[in-house]
Formats: C-alpha cells, sequence, structure tokens
C-alpha cells in the first residue's frame, strides 16, 4: 500500500511548492485548478460513482457564488456566515432539483440536470435588481482572515487557503466512496434493478449523492466568486458544466483523484486556448469527441490498467463504454 | 402461516393476459419448481412476486403480512430475495465486492464514515458465502471476467447472501453445462429446510429432482399442482409438453 | 383580447418548426437509445446552408432542397462514421461524443458565418399579409403551420402505414427480436437518422425566414426539443406534435403576456409530466 502513500506525498509537496516556483499570475490559475477540481469531484460522485452524469453542476456553483456574494455585498455578513450560506443554500437547491431529476435516468435526467441549470441561469439574467443581471456582480473582496498574517489578497496566501478546503473535501470524498454509501452507489450505476432486489432504496442513495454534489459545487462556487472577486450569469451555463464533466471523463471517472487531473488538464488548455483563439468551445467540443472514442475510461484509469498493481486481475476490455459505466473498482486513488 | 402465498394473482397487458387467477401457497421450507412451457408467464410471476411489476389484479403474503402493494426493494429487505433468467450483476465491481453489497443491507448500508470492509460481522458473512459458493479464490476478480457458470454460481450466491426467508430463483442452470448443472443442483439441495426455494425452471429433469411441489403453468393459469409423482402421471402435462414437441417436430 | 388569435397562431407556427425539429430526435432517441445532441446543429446548419443556397440562387424551393439533403448527409455520416460503432446499450458515450459534435458545428457555423442575425426574405408567393376572416397573418407563417401539418401526417403514415414504419416501431419496442426476426437494424438506423437530419434541416431552412439564423439559436431550440422530448415521451411521433403544441404555447404565451417569465415557461409542462408522468405523455420505448 505504500505506492499510492508515496503519490500522495509527492503529490502534496508539489502543491505546496509550486505556487513559490511559477509567477503570481499563473498561481491564480492554480487556484482557478483546485476549484474546478472540487467542482468536478462533486460531479464525479454522480457521474463515475453513481452512473448519473449531469450537465447541470454549474447551476449549484453559481447558486452558491451569488450566495456568499450577496450577503457580504448587501447584508454585510462575515465571510464565514456567507460562505456556509452559500453551500447550505446550493445544497438546498440541490435538493429541489433532485426531486425533478431523479424521476429520470440516463439520457434523460442528463436533458433534466441541463434544463434544470438554465433555470438557474434565466433566474440571475432576468431578476436584476437583485442580480445585476448580465452585468454581474464585483468588487467581492477576498476573505478577511485577520488571525493569519498573510492577507488573502495575496495570490499564494489564497492559493493555501483553496488548497487546504481542496483537500478536506478530498479526504471526505475518498473516505465516501470507500463506504459502504459509496459501494452502494456503485451498485446502483451497475445495476440498478438488481440493488432494488437485494433490498436498497435506490432512490434515496441517488437524492443523496445528488445533494452532496451540489454541496461540492457550491464550495467550489463560494471558493471562485473570492477567487475572481465576481460572479456572472454565465456561471450556471453549460459551457463551465460541460467541461467540468469533460474533466471527470478526462481524468478518470470512478476515482478520487481522475478529477484533478482533469481540471489540471483543462483548466490551464482552456486558459491557453482562450490566448490563442476565440474558439475554445471547438477545442473542447474535440477534446470531448476524442475522449469518448479513445480513452472513456480517462487518464487514471488507463494508467491502472498500464500498471500492475494486483496480479489476479485481468486485462480489461477495450469496449469504449467501458469508461463511464465501468471505472476502476473501488480503489485507494 | 404459508412463507409464500399469492391469491388470485393476474397481470394483463393491453388485454392481453400475461397470468390469470394464480392462486400459489409455499409453506417455509418447501422447495417449489413451477415449470411450463415458453411463454407460460413464469417470469412474469416471478416478476409480480418480487415486486418489479405491479399486478392488474390479486394479493401477495409473505410470512402471512401482505406486501402487494410494496415496491420491490421493501419486499426484498422482509426477506424476499430473487434472482434473474439472465445474470444480473456489478459487473465492474470484484466478487467479493457484489457479495459485500449483498450482505451489506443487514448492517449498516447507509454508512458514510467508515470503509464498507471494515465491518467484521459483515465481512466474516462474506467470507461464508464465498466459501460456501466456492468463488473464494476469486474473489479480487471483477463479475464481468467470470465464466458464465461462475456468474450463474454468483447470481444465486446474492441472492442467498443476505439470509431471506424465500428466494425466487429463475432458471438458476440455464445455460450450464453437464457438470455445472450437476453441481448446482447439488448446491441447490442443500438449501432444503433452511430456505423456502420458488424455482422457474425449463428443465423437468432438476425440476423433479428438487421438488416438494411443482406447479404446472400454461397459458398465464396454473394447470396442475401437486406432488411430482402426481404431476408426472398427470395427462394434461403429459399433452401440453409432448403436445408442444410434436408442433417443433411438424414444423 | 384583441392579440389572442394571433397569439395562438403565433404558437401554431412555432409549434410546427418544433415539432420538426423533434419528431426526428424522438425517433432517433426512441429506436435507438441514442439523444443526438448534435441534432440542434442540422436545424441551425440547415438554416445557413438554405440562406448560403438562397443568397446565390435566389431560388427558395432549392434552398429546402438544399438544406434537407445537406442535412440528411450529415446524419447519416455522423451516425455512419461515430456512432455506428455504439451497441444501444452505449447510451452516455453516444450522447457526450454528439454533445461534442454540437459544440464542434456551433463555433465552425461562427467561424464561417460570423456573429450577426441573419434573415432569409420569404419567397414573392409568400411575402406578406393574409386575411383570415377578421384576422390578418403573415402568409409565410401560414406556410410554415401548412408545411408542419402536411410533415405530420406524412411522419404518422409513413410509421403507421408502411413497411418502413412497422420496421421502426418493431424496432423500438424490442431491439433484439426485431434483428433475430430479420430485420436489418443497422441500415435502418442509418435511414432513421438521415431522415430525422433531413427533416431538423428542412425545419431549420423553413424557420430561416422568421426565427432567423444565428449563433446560439442551435442551443435555444435544444431546449426546446428536449422539453419536447421529455413530455411528449420518446419514439413517438403523436407525442412530439402534441408536446411540441403544448410546449409552443407554453412558451408564446408567456413571452406575450408574461414575459418576465418567458424564460421560465418550459419548466411547467416539463415539471408537470415527471411528477405525474415520467414516461412522457405518449412514451413508447421502455
Amino acid at each position: 500500500m505504500t505506492r499510492p502513500l508515496a503519490a500522495a506525498a509527492a503529490g502534496l509537496t508539489l502543491a505546496a511548492l509550486l505556487p513559490f516556483a511559477v509567477p503570481a499570475y499563473f498561481v491564480d490559475i492554480l487556484s482557478r485548478v483546485l476549484v474546478f477540481a472540487m467542482l468536478a469531484m462533486g460531479l464525479n460522485l454522480l457521474a463515475g460513482y453513481a452512473g448519473l452524469p449531469s450537465l447541470g453542476q454549474a447551476a449549484f456553483m453559481a447558486t452558491g457564488a451569488y450566495t456568499a456574494a450577496l450577503l457580504i455585498r448587501k447584508l454585510e455578513v462575515g465571510f464565514a456566515a456567507a460562505s456556509l450560506a452559500g453551500v447550505l443554500l446550493a445544497a438546498a437547491v440541490g435538493a429541489v432539483f433532485g426531486l425533478i431529476a431523479l424521476r429520470a435516468r440516463g439520457a434523460t435526467f442528463l436533458l433534466i440536470t441541463l434544463a434544470l441549470a438554465q433555470s438557474v441561469w434565466a433566474v440571475a439574467f432576468t431578476w436584476r435588481s437583485l442580480t445585476r443581471g448580465d452585468d454581474g456582480l464585483g468588487s467581492i473582496p477576498r476573505p478577511e482572515l485577520g488571525w493569519l498574517p498573510w492577507p488573502m489578497a495575496d495570490a499564494r496566501a489564497y492559493y493555501f487557503l483553496v488548497l487546504i478546503v481542496f483537500l478536506a473535501l478530498l479526504a471526505a470524498f475518498a473516505v465516501l466512496v470507500r463506504s459502504p454509501f459509496g459501494l452502494a452507489l456503485q451498485g446502483i450505476r451497475d445495476n440498478e434493478q438488481r440493488m432494488r432486489s437485494l433490498g436498497y432504496n435506490t432512490w434515496l442513495y441517488l437524492y443523496t449523492a445528488f445533494i452532496i454534489a451540489a454541496g461540492y459545487a457550491g464550495v467550489a462556487g463560494v471558493l471562485r466568486a473570492y477567487l475572481v472577486g465576481a460572479v456572472v450569469p454565465g456561471w450556471s451555463q453549460v459551457d463551465p458544466s460541460a467541461e467540468a464533466l469533460l474533466m471527470v471523463i478526462m481524468g478518470g471517472p470512478g476515482t478520487v483523484i481522475g478529477p484533478l487531473v482533469g481540471a489540471a488538464i483543462i483548466e490551464p488548455v482552456a486558459e491557453m486556448a482562450n490566448l490563442f483563439t476565440r474558439h475554445w468551445p471547438l477545442v473542447l467540443g474535440a477534446l470531448y469527441v476524442v475522449v469518448i472514442l479513445g480513452a472513456p475510461e480517462g487518464i487514471v484509469g488507463w494508467l491502472r490498467r498500464r500498471l500492475p498493481a494486483r496480479a489476479s486481475r485481468p486485462a480489461a476490455s477495450e469496449r469504449p463504454s467501458e469508461g463511464l459505466a465501468a471505472a476502476a473498482p473501488g480503489e485507494a486513488i | 402461516m404459508t412463507a409464500l402465498a399469492a391469491r388470485q394473482l393476474s397481470k394483463h397487458y393491453d388485454g392481453v393476459h400475461a397470468l390469470r387467477g394464480i392462486d400459489l401457497e409455499v409453506e417455509p421450507g418447501e422447495c417449489r419448481v413451477i415449470i411450463g412451457p415458453n411463454g407460460a408467464g413464469k417470469t412474469t410471476l416471478f416478476h409480480l412476486l418480487s415486486g418489479v411489476t405491479p399486478p392488474s389484479s390479486g394479493r401477495i403474503f409473505l410470512q402471512g403480512e401482505e406486501i402487494t402493494g410494496c415496491p420491490d426493494y421493501v419486499r426484498a429487505a422482509k426477506g424476499l430475495a430473487r434472482t434473474f433468467q439472465v445474470s444480473s450483476l456489478f459487473r465492474t465491481l470484484t466478487v467479493e465486492q457484489n457479495v459485500l453489497l449483498a450482505v451489506q443491507p443487514g448492517a449498516s448500508p447507509f454508512a458514510m464514515h467508515r470503509p464498507a470492509t471494515s465491518y467484521a460481522r459483515v465481512m466474516q458473512r462474506v467470507e461464508e458465502v464465498l466459501e460456501q459458493g466456492g468463488l473464494g479464490a476469486k474473489r479480487n476478480v471483477q463479475a464481468r471476467h467470470l465464466s458464465h457458470g461462475e456468474q450463474r454460481q454468483l447470481e444465486v450466491m446474492l441472492a442467498l447472501a443476505g439470509q431471506p426467508q424465500v428466494v425466487l430463483l429463475d432458471e438458476p442452470t440455464a445455460g450450464l453445462s453437464e457438470a455445472e448443472r450437476t453441481s448446482m443442483t447439488a448446491f441447490l439441495r442443500t438449501l432444503r429446510g433452511q430456505v423456502t426455494v420458488v424455482l422457474v425452471s425449463h428443465d423437468v429433469d432438476v425440476a423433479f429432482e428438487l421438488a416438494d411441489r411443482i406447479t404446472v403453468l400454461h397459458l398465464g393459469e396454473a394447470l396442475v399442482d401437486g406432488s411430482p409423482e402426481a404431476v408426472r402421471h398427470d395427462e394434461r402435462v403429459s399433452r401440453i409438453y409432448l403436445g408442444a414437441e410434436a408442433e417443433q417436430a411438424g414444423a | 383580447m384583441d392579440t389572442l388569435p394571433l397569439t395562438l397562431l403565433d404558437a401554431l407556427s412555432l409549434a410546427m418548426l418544433l415539432f420538426l425539429l423533434s419528431a426526428g430526435l424522438s425517433i432517433t432517441f426512441g429506436l435507438m437509445r441514442v439523444l443526438n445532441m448534435a441534432h440542434a446543429s442540422f436545424y441551425l446548419l440547415g438554416g445557413y446552408i438554405g440562406l448560403a443556397v438562397w443568397s446565390r440562387t435566389a431560388n427558395f424551393g432549392l434552398a429546402l432542397l438544399a438544406a434537407a439533403a445537406s442535412m440528411a448527409l450529415g446524419g447519416g455520416l455522423l451516425y455512419g462514421v461515430f456512432l455506428a460503432r455504439f451497441s444501444k446499450e452505449d447510451e452516455m458515450p453516444q450522447v457526450l461524443l454528439t454533445f461534442g459534435m454540437l459544440l464542434i458545428a456551433a463555433e465552425a457555423a461562427m467561424i464561417v458565418w460570423g456573429g450577426n442575425v441573419m434573415r432569409l426574405p420569404p419567397p414573392a408567393l409568400l411575402q406578406g399579409p393574409a386575411e383570415l376572416g377578421a384576422v390578418t397573418y403573415p402568409r409565410y407563417r401560414l406556410f410554415v403551420i401548412a408545411a408542419g401539418l402536411a410533415m405530420a401526417v406524412a411522419l404518422s403514415l409513413l410509421i403507421g402505414r408502411t413497411r418502413l414504419g412497422a420496421m421502426v416501431r418493431a424496432g423500438v419496442d424490442d431491439t433484439e427480436t426485431a434483428q433475430t426476426i430479420g430485420l436489418n437494424m443497422p441500415r435502418l438506423f442509418l435511414l432513421v437518422f438521415g431522415l430525422g437530419s433531413l427533416v431538423a434541416g428542412l425545419a431549420g431552412a423553413l424557420g430561416a425566414p422568421y426565427l432567423g439564423v444565428y449563433p446560439g439559436l442551435d442551443f435555444d431550440v435544444l431546449l426546446l426539443a428536449f422539453a419536447v422530448i421529455i413530455v411528449g415521451g420518446a419514439g413517438s411521433v403523436e407525442g412530439a406534435f402534441v408536446a411540441s403544441l403544448l410546449v409552443a404555447l407554453a412558451d408564446t404565451l408567456t413571452k406575450t403576456y408574461v414575459p418576465a417569465l418567458s424564460y421560465f415557461s418550459i419548466y411547467v409542462p416539463m415539471a408537470l409530466i415527471l411528477a405525474f408522468r415520467p414516461r412522457g405523455l405518449l412514451g413508447r420505448a421502455a
């Protein structure tokens, strides 16, 4: 069991040293990678572990962001309370949306999440008196943690705050997917009918996972609002949801660090693409096609197959469908 | 008190009767085999009993308690297990994880804070099931990589792992080789008295080997219901089976 | 109250466009379990191609033909090259792959045709208003209504009365059995996919004169088409027709009388259906 431990230690060291090895502008990108990794992690629970890909996670991110931003700017609420409220409201919206979306499965479920996310965009867009519509909410300050000697306005200081939150969410995620609840989700992914015949109330498991995923997206939204200093309705649209889903698929659905790997690739690529061309959606679309056709189990899944971790496991087959339906069996990473 | 009872169970789709007026009473510890030609309604009956499909009319009782309105997972939680005609496993999970899922519901299936494998009593039961089913050596193999015979074996193990009161076995010997069928039948015979078994089989020999009582279904109705001897000598039964064979021979 | 008949006619013409867009999607989803996200791209590209042909030939009929034919070809290629390799169970990869195609097509269209709203003028014969008793209504929209109804009847007859339709219905109900009795499902899928794309492309060109063609149109109609599929159920032409009427009505009525809620209009029928009849009004595929 030392290989995952060594990898984790190496990753942690890298994460701690990286912000000092790169210019300040790039540190903000690192923070964005972590924020999107949190969004993708929540989605991974739904898509990779429970088998319910969604294109509506961004709605919860936007909800968390707007809630925190509005509480801070309009009601002068403190950061801790505002952040908590943002996460809770995101989870609450998830609780409502889950009731509707989980009347279906598969592609229909995907459609419904898309439509529901659009409704959040519509609220943000039309309710100008509250959200300032398309102009968005700006001037969102960084959290003030007076008891620390470093101001959060400093990119590196904020990065470490984000990193700590990320690690906490990652640890919680790792525990969750290895628990009976996590195993049950995987069972539902593979065969919901059989789970029911074994006595599981599958709807309840999926509903809980949906709310947890929304909560994770809410955390990502709150942190992103502080990072960028502004929120716009576009945060709820299909684009960030689609990016998050691609991060999950590319990184490795049904693995613990897949989302981080996916975010670490897609976010910088998106940044660079936006520098050289206005046509990032074209690149994103092409990536979708390439990944689905070529590597649907994602990078971590692909690595897992190549490295001889366990002698008794035969090589997995090559059918393209394996990726989303069939990630690696509950593993350490 | 009967282990499993059905009263006037019927199911029709758009006017076509899949099942009509089925009465069934299975005693605790009994092995009841349901036979009948294709399309007789055997799997439909299982879907009604396990709660996958709601009946058009009729009532179902488990250990004397009415379960007619209960959804499938509630019936399973009350002790009614089933297998499926086409192996219905958790394909990407290992054999051990498959069994663990089947055993978990008895303990704390909704827990989120400890590893699923950390519950001592649960893992003990998992070991038992793996040993009894003979798949201990394959515990880390993904279910989709098992042979067909091993998959059918795991299919039955999953249904029995939770120690149900009544288990519905849908064609447990389907597609098995001669040797596999023999060992499966031997395995099923060990269940005698421990759990109530209702078994659907195409294979009449298996039926006569295992059954305490046999129910013959034909075109959605229960034609005959009695001891294997009585069924063997029943004229109507030989007519529908020989009649079916004659049709096939002539076609 | 004077505007009500006009509003209803607006709803009807929108419903016909929606129907043309969604009928193909409903059938392919019901038959093949493929939710082709790029279906909306066929609508968009049909509009752009129709426009391009018209601007060169000034012939409206030719523009419609070009839109229909090019999208039929596109659909066939999309299916044959990318989707045929997946089996019916691989729902998700197909959805996501076509989603990638949707993104690519949208951006490619913007590169080629730019970001402005473009409109195709209707042919002289169909320009101007028509008198319907007390109501005056644009002739072109009446044409769209008529075209939609004609297509609805044609599709309904095709599915309900022809051998091809019987094969489609059999395939929707049970693909495995259909295959074992000798139906060439892959060829049928290709045909159905091409037909669905053809109708979508035609709808795009038909809608161009009054909805216009612009970047983002595909996403706007995609959402409406999804609402139609969810409300009407998959696999049914009749379902798509009824649902198109309901969704278009909800959309048009809110835009006219409660514009602040116009973005939310489709959620009411959707939520109601999901709450009470998740399979959709006339859904077929299991």
